[in-house]
């Protein structure tokens, strides 16, 4: 299957060595180029591709404004290309794909390759599955319905991010979501506690939630998402309120509005 | 003498320093000239940038050098730059003749190119000219480096470039000068941004 591919570099010669380089790679297929920001955003409205190799700095909106320019639309994947390292943090934020150097080394590229197809997998068996079950809801919603009790849908789980990237004090840590036992929030930040460490994240609460399977990451009070296959206890409480108590030992406060959520998860 | 070794020690510190990203882009450039087979354009840029380094890393912090040299060192520098930027890099030099025997501290004019590169042509999409003048003033060379980048351009240049770059080159003139120079920024004719500086009229005997 062919990975459509638009490169964004507001230097003409360094489109083109992009371009020169993807040749190796039978599956790209190069459906736009652009050379500024606002012409980036147009040709991924128009395009829809796959991947985009994105250049940092550029007239107009730069790279990170470009990602942001594209809220409202299914956006692909992202590989940012840079002349020097400075925006590497930044660029694990934006929920890159990759980050490459110019110019670009070949061996380099054919790894980031590997990993886009990866990627591209894992969202095109989630879309088709997810496909499948919308048609056997239309003809047989009693079929769909069996379907989804006897597979707890392991692509589903897929959509949601295994580690995920946590930028604290200037390093990035790499955090398997298995080993996240809450979530808390501090203002603008979350603290994430893994038993072992807690690290702090800039992200809104509601954007956090989206990242993490619902199955597993459950909000337990306004300011507490908890991993539900670490609960190790419920006591109940006065005023229909109870407490979880998790693997490390720690208590959290579940508060009346989320206790019939936790209910149907903890038995 | 102690004074002497402080201020060369000072000097070492605000000498010209290579921006990566310029080093890394043309780099870049080169390197797809060469997938392209384009041997003869990819050596001249191989030859401009040896130039252009083997001039930065020589020069002395406090050398003096004449004005014409500098010029010469700029041209070379926006020739690789233009092969980056094509027609939207458009460098305009006005040297009056008197001007080009005065001596300046080596690469003192470049940041103030990098400058208005970085914050005039990069941003714009049909990106920016850059005048380039240098004309005797009494008994001073005033030079002054303007752009015609956008407001926006000249504003961001007014507040963050003087924190790096532009406030370099008014330590090199203090280092150099003393009190006898005029450094100043304004929004220019263009609607863009000028740095100009005026700096004492010296020619090849008065070393410093």
């Amino acid at each position: 299957m062919s990975i459509r591919t638009v490169l964004v570099d507001d230097e003409p010669l360094a489109t083109q060595g992009l371009q020169l380089r993807l040749q190796a790679f039978d599956d790209v297929e190069i459906v736009g180029t652009a050379a500024n920001g606002r012409e980036a955003i147009r040709q991924i409205k128009t395009h829809k591709p796959d991947l985009v190799f994105l250049d940092i700095q550029m007239p107009g909106f730069d790279g990170f404004s470009v990602i942001q320019g594209l809220m409202d639309v299914e956006p692909p994947l992202f590989v940012f290309v840079t002349a020097f390292g400075e925006h590497a943090l930044r660029a694990f934020d934006a929920q890159a794909v990759d980050y490459l150097m110019k110019p670009v080394d070949e061996d380099r590229l054919a790894a980031t390759m590997d990993r886009v197809r990866q990627r591209l997998n894992e969202k095109r068996s989630a879309e088709e599955s997810e496909r499948l079950k919308e048609a056997l809801e239309q003809h047989a919603p009693e079929a769909a319905e069996e379907l989804a009790d006897a597979t707890p849908d392991a692509h589903a789980a897929s959509r949601y991010e295994k580690m995920i990237n946590i930028k604290d004090q200037g390093q990035i840590f790499r955090v398997d979501v298995d080993t996240i036992e809450r979530i808390d929030a501090a203002g603008d930040y979350m603290c994430i506690q893994t038993g072992e460490n807690t690290l702090i994240l800039r992200e809104t609460m509601k954007d956090l939630e989206k990242r993490l399977d619902p199955r597993r990451f459950q909000r337990v009070h306004r300011s507490t998402i908890v991993n539900l296959d670490l609960v190790r206890q419920v006591k109940p409480h006065t005023n229909g309120e109870c407490f979880l108590v998790l693997d490390s030992g720690a208590q959290v406060k579940v508060s009346r509005s989320y206790r019939d959520v936790v209910a149907r998860f903890v038995h | 003498m102690l004074e002497g070794q402080a201020s060369t020690a000072q000097l070492a510190m605000l000498r010209y320093q290579l921006n990566p990203h310029f080093l890394f882009n043309t780099l870049n450039s080169i390197s797809t000239l060469v997938l392209l087979k384009q041997t003869e354009r990819a050596n001249a840029m191989l030859a401009r940038l040896s130039s252009f380094l083997r001039y930065t890393l020589a020069n002395e912090p406090t050398a003096k050098v004449t004005l014409a040299q500098e010029v010469e060192t700029l041209k070379l520098y926006l020739e690789i730059e233009k092969m980056r930027f094509e027609d939207r890099l458009r460098p305009h030099f006005r040297i009056e003749p008197e001007t080009i025997g005065a001596r300046l501290p080596s690469l003192l004019l470049q940041p103030m190119i990098e400058n208005a590169i970085k914050y005039a042509v990069t941003p714009a999409e049909n990106g920016a000219d850059i005048w380039i003048t240098a004309k005797p003033e009494g008994q001073a060379v005033r030079i002054e480096v303007a752009d015609n980048g956008n407001g926006e351009g000249a504003e961001i240049s007014a507040t963050q470039s003087t924190g790096v770059g532009l406030a370099n080159i008014r330590d090199r003139l203090s280092q150099a000068y003393g009190g006898a120079h005029r450094f100043e920024t304004r929004q220019n004719e263009h609607g863009g941004f000028s740095v100009i500086l005026e700096i004492p009229f010296e020619t090849g005997e008065t070393v410093s």
